[in-house]
């Protein structure tokens, strides 16, 4: 096993509010590590604590007890700070938020700029960034005129020019329409292909069935932990953990419920629909 | 109240070189009880066409008309009937400014220049309609609410104002599947306690097929379909040509068939689908 990111037993709380009132730990004992090259999606109901995880990934928060180690490198040590963000990208969930330039090259230039990588080089970046989030032909277009997806598209396009290993997008679709969610997951997928470690946070099951590994939080630990075969095959304990089941494996299940002899295991529409046709 | 949509157009940069129709020609009715969803791909102008709705934005030609009276006229009348027709935004959550939830819902009343006594009746009657218990959260600050109770705290203060027409602009959208859950109640709750008009803009196919009375399909500033939502979604070809997929259930159920499995597309919902595999498949 080689992980990119290790988590050691991390607590964190927000600070107290104006009346006193001592917050609840958002993360409280958690620790997982993440496997360099996989596509891990992370779910969980509202203030399960997954954000605040994801922001930990890059020293954006600082854990108040444990560690967090990127490539080995402690998020506390500041002089680190760099080298850690420049390896793990954060796109977040509102477009409209994450752009900083008028012009879509420009913005997907920002990021590599900063870091004082030369301009003949951040032009070949930029321009392989665009491409991979097939974003080439929009390159001079005004933000403003883009439509969600395509800024998202942008946001991670800039994140790719500073070259990193992985990167932790926060809902990235959740303000996306169906068309533009479903671009944005063949784009992550083509880049964890490409090797990229990718951590997607998101309240969509069927974005969560495409990963390599599932983790799901709640109250700020690790409810659970496995393959999308694995964390599917337990409805009950899902919905304890007030998240849905894809639509597949809720129908499957209604269907063996009936007597109808549908294997286990079964995620995506493709084998569901075998399984129904292949039926005595 | 009904409202009749007769002949729409909105024109963007109307007389330059890119003047662009956002609204083409848009006819429609709406009815009192009726719950519709309006569908259509991003920018094919759900959103213009609602800001028409209460007079947000003026037609370039044609006319709204609420009972009968255009609300774009400059009347008392039309006044009074604009105020009728609540709109809650996208994300409506980022409006809540107030202290307190409770203030924060009395704010439309307030400005309708209800006594103290009337607008803390509506706060609390539409607090409770939208699943809050006023006792409980009124004195909270609005911000230290959840995403998705957040945006009840917004309906409830459009609510408050009681509206005879409904709009909600993507409602679900953004939130965890227990707030989704609990927002989409809660509007079949105001529909069968108030029996106003509801028009809801959504992208989930799923919830579409499941909630809504009337599906109206929008397509480049264009109404293209108005119907009940087995008739609507009928049309694949149409509404895949329109970048619109199915609802999962009746893509699902054309992947069977396309395998050869002899059961009927025409479903909404995952327990339809259901119930039609275990028709043509249980019991052999």
């Amino acid at each position: 096993m080689d992980p990119i990111i290790e988590i050691e037993n991390i607590s964190f709380a927000y600070e107290e509010g104006e009346d006193g009132e001592k917050p609840e730990k958002a993360i409280d004992g958690l620790t997982l590590s993440i496997e360099r090259g996989s596509f891990v999606a992370v779910t969980g109901s509202n203030g399960s604590g997954k954000s605040t995880m994801a922001k930990h990934l890059n020293a954006l928060l600082l854990p108040s007890e444990g560690r967090v180690l990127v490539d080995g490198m402690d998020t506390k040590d500041e002089d680190k700070v760099w080298e850690i963000r420049r390896r793990v990208g954060m796109v977040f969930q509102n477009p409209d938020n994450q752009l900083v330039s008028s012009v879509a090259e420009d913005d997907v230039a920002f990021g590599a700029e900063n870091l004082g990588i030369p301009s003949e080089e951040i032009r070949q970046r930029v321009e392989a960034a665009l491409k991979a989030v097939g974003m080439y032909e929009y390159r001079k277009k005004g933000a403003h005129l883009l439509s969600g997806g395509q800024k998202q598209r942008i946001a991670i396009a800039g994140i790719l020019a500073m070259g990193p290993e992985c990167i932790v997008l926060d809902e990235p679709t959740a303000m996306l329409d169906p068309r533009g969610r479903a671009d944005l997951m063949d784009i992550l997928k083509a880049l964890n292909g490409q090797g990229k470690t990718i951590i997607l946070i998101t309240h969509f099951m069927e974005e969560a069935a495409r990963a390599d590994r599932i983790i799901v939080m709640d109250r700020g630990k690790l409810a659970l932990d496995g393959t999308p075969v694995q964390v599917f095959s337990d409805p009950e304990r899902l919905r304890e953990l007030k998240l849905e089941l894809p639509f597949t494996v809720e129908l499957a299940g209604k269907l063996r419920d009936a007597g109808l002899d549908i294997p286990q295991g079964i995620i995506f529409e493709e084998e569901l629909a075998k399984a129904v046709c292949e039926l005595k | 109240m009904r409202i009749e949509v007769k002949d729409l157009d909105h024109i963007y940069n109307a007389g330059l070189a890119y003047e662009t129709y956002a609204l083409k020609h848009v006819s429609l009715t709406l009815d009192r009880g009726e719950l519709v969803c309006l569908i259509g791909h991003t920018g094919s102008g759900k959103t213009t066409l609602v800001q028409h709705l209460n007079g947000l934005l003026k037609p370039d030609k044609g006319q709204v008309l609420a009972d009968g009276v255009d609300i774009n006229e400059k009347s008392p009348e039309a006044r009074a009937l604009r105020r009728k027709i609540g709109l809650v935004f996208q994300y409506p959550e980022y409006q809540l400014f107030e202290e307190t939830v409770f203030k924060d819902v009395c704010f439309g009343p307030k400005n309708m220049g209800l006594s103290e006594e009337e607008c803390a009746k509506k706060a609390n009657d539409s607090l409770k309609l939208v699943g809050m218990d006023p006792d409980e959260v009124g004195d909270k600050s609005p911000f230290a609410l959840s995403g998705g109770q957040k945006r009840r705290v917004a309906i409830a203060g459009i609510l408050a104002m009681d509206p005879e027409v409904l709009i909600l602009d993507e409602p679900a959208a953004g939130l965890d599947p227990a707030g989704k859950k609990a927002i989409l109640s809660c509007i079949k709750g105001i529909k069968e306690e108030r029996n106003i008009c509801i028009l809801l803009i959504s992208h989930n196919m799923e919830d579409v097929a499941e909630i809504a009375d009337r599906v109206l399909v929008m397509d480049k500033g264009s109404l293209v379909l108005d119907g009940p939502p087995g008739e609507v979604f009928a049309r694949r070809q149409a509404l895949r040509d329109m970048g619109l997929a199915a609802p999962p259930a009746a893509r699902f159920m054309e992947m069977v068939a396309a395998g050869g499995g002899p059961v009927s597309a025409n479903v909404l919902t995952l327990d339809d689908a259901a119930r039609e595999i275990i028709r043509v498949y249980g019991k052999r």
